[in-house]
């Protein structure tokens, strides 16, 4: 299953491209901001994704042009309260501090934020990682600081919510990149097995209509 | 005396110069009016995050029709750096 938007693609982790998944998380450049670090072999990657629930944890390789430039997740996902997880890893160190990586962050909270109908964030950074604390307070997050695990917890307020606080941010990116949240959702009979396909289903069609004129959806296979 | 009547085009200068601080002024409105000034260093002052180099390349765009890239943005030490570059690219 891909999910194109603002020519991303953001392809979703199954069986056949697990792999590419636990390359991209064990290269240096991820290394740097995992909370929890060391390499995992590929025994391990399998047990993991054998026991991981996908339909409260979601995982994509992220694409442009063709070439993996990192990837994301949506994890912890509590769909009665809508709060839930998401993260953002670029591996591609020549897009770090462009306004390329600001693109691609906003694409996919926008997936989360608009598909998912994620209404509130929160995140668990590493107190070192300046790039996703920068983020956060763009966001207006609130902080708590776990200094033990030298980790920060970072949580969407209510007072100055997503579509308000990246509001100048989305504008922008419409100036420079003709940005809108506009999706294509690709299903493959033969990749995607019926839990995913029904579950992406059921997210397109109770979008509220005005969100749901901007997600396509198809089939293939 | 007024300099600026007696040279046009410092005059022209000057108010391209505002228009850009204003314009930064407006975009950062959290960043105190006085800290944004000709000589202010730009990474000291904004970081040069994905956001704000987002942000600033876009209202670079719409205010002056200028079309910057990030590594441009980046490249500008000080407002007045912006200034020049923003001059020298809307002259072509």
């Amino acid at each position: 299953m891909i999910i194109k938007t603002n020519h991303f693609e953001f392809e979703k982790v199954n069986w056949k491209n697990l792999e590419e998944l636990r390359l991209l998380r064990n290269t240096p450049v991820i290394q740097n901001y995992l909370v929890n670090k060391g390499e995992v072999s590929e025994e391990q990657q399998i047990a993991w994704f054998k026991k991981e629930d996908t339909i409260n944890n979601h995982y994509f390789i992220a694409k442009k042009n063709n070439g993996v430039i990192g990837y994301c997740l949506l994890r912890h996902i509590d769909y009665e309260v809508s709060l839930a997880e998401p993260g953002t890893f670029i591996a591609t160190e020549d897009l770090f501090d462009s306004s390329m990586a600001a693109l691609f962050m906003i694409s996919f909270m926008d997936i989360c934020r608009f598909l998912f109908g994620i209404k509130k964030f929160y995140g668990n950074v590493l107190a070192t990682n300046n790039r996703a604390l920068t983020n956060y307070e763009w966001f207006g997050a609130d902080k708590e600081i776990n200094k033990d695990k030298n980790e920060i917890t970072l949580t969407e307020t209510e007072s100055q919510p997503y579509e308000q606080s990246t509001n100048k941010i989305r504008k922008a990116l419409g100036t420079l990149y003709d940005y809108r949240f506009d999706i294509t959702i690709v299903m493959d009979k033969l990749v995607d097995n019926e839990l995913c396909r029904n579950l992406f289903l059921s997210l397109a069609n109770h979008l509220p209509s005005d969100i749901r004129s901007k997600v396509k959806v198809e089939i293939e296979n | 005396m007024n300099t600026s009547s007696k040279t046009p085009w410092l005059k022209f200068t000057h108010s391209v110069m505002d228009k850009l601080i204003n314009a930064l002024r407006e975009e950062f409105a959290e960043i105190k009016v006085g800290l944004i000034v000709a000589d202010s260093d730009l990474l000291e002052l904004l970081g040069w995050s994905s956001l704000n180099i987002v942000i600033v390349r876009a209202k670079v765009q719409e205010t002056f029709a200028v079309k910057l890239s990030d590594q441009q943005i980046k490249s500008c030490k000080t407002v007045a750096d912006l200034y020049s570059l923003i001059s020298s690219l809307s002259k072509r």
